[in-house]
């Protein structure tokens, strides 16, 4: 049984310290821009929805006051748990207060906002102080792997099952082309090019769909995670979804193991040493 | 190499939170398994998880399906049985996601009790009798940044009287 000795061995892994500040960031990027014409958004002073999957409205609205009380807990944690104060009761306080908004809203339960709040739950699974000084047992990473496991595969095989247009390029093409999260200049002109489309298309379908297996592969695990920094920042260009790429690479430093991560690291630092 | 054996200091501690971990990590994999198979429709969940499922991260199909049409959701208002005009609801209620405005959500097209909040909101604002909910419809154009209207269809989703009250949520406000 030597592998179950190595499973879940103690580490020390410094990535928290940069996942914990990233988590912290990418809500500020997610929500900061929700505080404009907020009360409309998530308080009685816009339409009052009823029926969410969670019925909550049923249960409780929010007032603008109580509204802006529960956003401002939100901007307030996010703000110590970059600081690296108190980071378990700040992600407490940003979750409850995520999920409160999100399910008062009812309409834009964004899928990265799930991801956030699935996310927010490894803070708590996180050592020590979530900064990589404590050495113990990695449940959190290990978490956080088999969510973007899971999230990956799930939405690559929904394609590879449901949805012939990914094989030709052609769906890829029509997204680029919607009025809301498309037309953006480089993904307008590249809706034409089918000698782009294609390659993309079956790039995103071995990427998302390959990720559990191609992880596993503990040596190719960086240019895995190279390739879906890659990913993730052409979405960012061609498509208008900002926030799903935040929220995606926050665990990234997370999906490698703690000697990966301090390879990276000393990588990126002795990099910047010299550019100075 | 920054992976080290069991604490030499606590190893029974150690022992006992790789235990723990083991198992919280399995419930958690049986969980997403389980998610995956409900979505797909492969067996039927033994618990009602309507509640539950907000949170599930395997809802998330990411763009699957491409729409080859555009839809735009148009707000109209009469008086007196006057023609219809269009109201400026984007500047009443200026809030957008990257999805647009509330209103242009899927699920604002096929819930009545939205449709209806959304048309009473319209009323409020034109001081109109009656407001009407209508769908464009047009085929999209590749390579083109400006998206020429062709083929459009229009369809009015539902139309409201404004004297009537909108069904509301009964929750207590805060």
């Amino acid at each position: 049984m030597t592998w179950f000795k190595h499973w879940l061995a103690p580490e020390r892994h410094e990535g928290w310290r940069l996942f914990r500040i990233l988590y912290g960031v990418a809500m500020l990027a997610i929500w900061l821009p929700r505080g404009i014409h907020f009360e409309e958004r998530y308080t009685t002073v816009g339409a009052q929805l009823q029926g969410t999957v969670t019925g909550i409205s049923d249960v409780f609205m929010l007032s603008p006051s109580a509204g802006w009380f529960v956003y401002g807990i939100l901007v307030l944690g996010c703000g110590t748990l970059i600081a690296g104060r108190f980071p378990r009761i700040s992600a407490i306080l940003i979750v409850s207060a995520h999920v409160v908004l999100c399910l008062e809203e009812r309409l834009n339960y964004k899928g990265y906002d799930r991801l956030m709040f699935w996310q927010g739950l490894a803070v708590l699974l996180a050592p020590g102080r979530v900064d990589g000084a404590k050495t113990t047992v990695p449940i959190g990473r290990y978490y956080l792997t088999i969510l973007f496991m899971s999230l990956y595969a799930s939405t690559g095989w929904y394609k590879i099952l449901d949805e012939p247009g990914w094989l030709d390029g052609s769906a890829l093409s029509i997204h680029m082309l919607d009025m809301n999260y498309g037309l953006m200049p480089i993904g307008v002109w590249a809706s034409r090019q089918s000698w782009m489309m294609l390659p993309m298309s079956w790039g995103t379908l071995l990427f998302e769909g390959g990720f559990p297996l191609l992880w596993l592969i503990r040596r190719i695990r960086p240019w895995l995670l190279l390739v879906g920094l890659l990913f993730h920042l052409g979405i960012l260009f061609m498509m208008n979804v900002p926030n799903f790429t935040w929220a995606s690479l926050v665990a990234y430093p997370m999906l490698l193991n703690a000697e990966q991560y301090k390879r990276f690291q000393t990588t990126v630092v002795s990099w910047f040493r010299r550019r100075r | 190499m920054t992976s080290e054996p069991p604490d030499p200091q606590h190893p029974r501690k150690t022992q006992w939170l790789r235990g723990i971990g083991t198992v919280f990590l399995a419930i958690f994999v049986v969980y997403q398994v389980l998610s995956f198979g409900e979505f797909r429709g492969w067996f039927k969940p033994p618990l009602r998880t309507t509640y539950a499922r907000v949170f599930w991260p395997n809802i998330w199909r990411m763009f699957t399906h491409p729409a080859d049409r555009h839809i735009v959701i148009e707000f109209q208002g009469r008086t007196d049985d006057e023609e219809w005009l269009t109201l400026p609801m984007a500047t009443w209620y200026p809030a957008r996601w990257e999805s647009g405005y509330r209103w242009d959500r899927p699920a604002a097209r096929r819930s009545g009790q939205i449709k209806e909040q959304f048309l009473h909101l319209a009323c409020d604002k034109s001081n109109a009798d009656e407001t009407r909910m209508v769908a464009l419809r047009w085929n999209k154009t590749k390579g083109r940044m400006k998206q020429p209207k062709r083929r459009l269809r229009t369809k009015v989703l539902k139309t409201w009287d404004c004297r009537d009250q909108p069904r509301a949520p009964k929750g207590e406000v805060l």
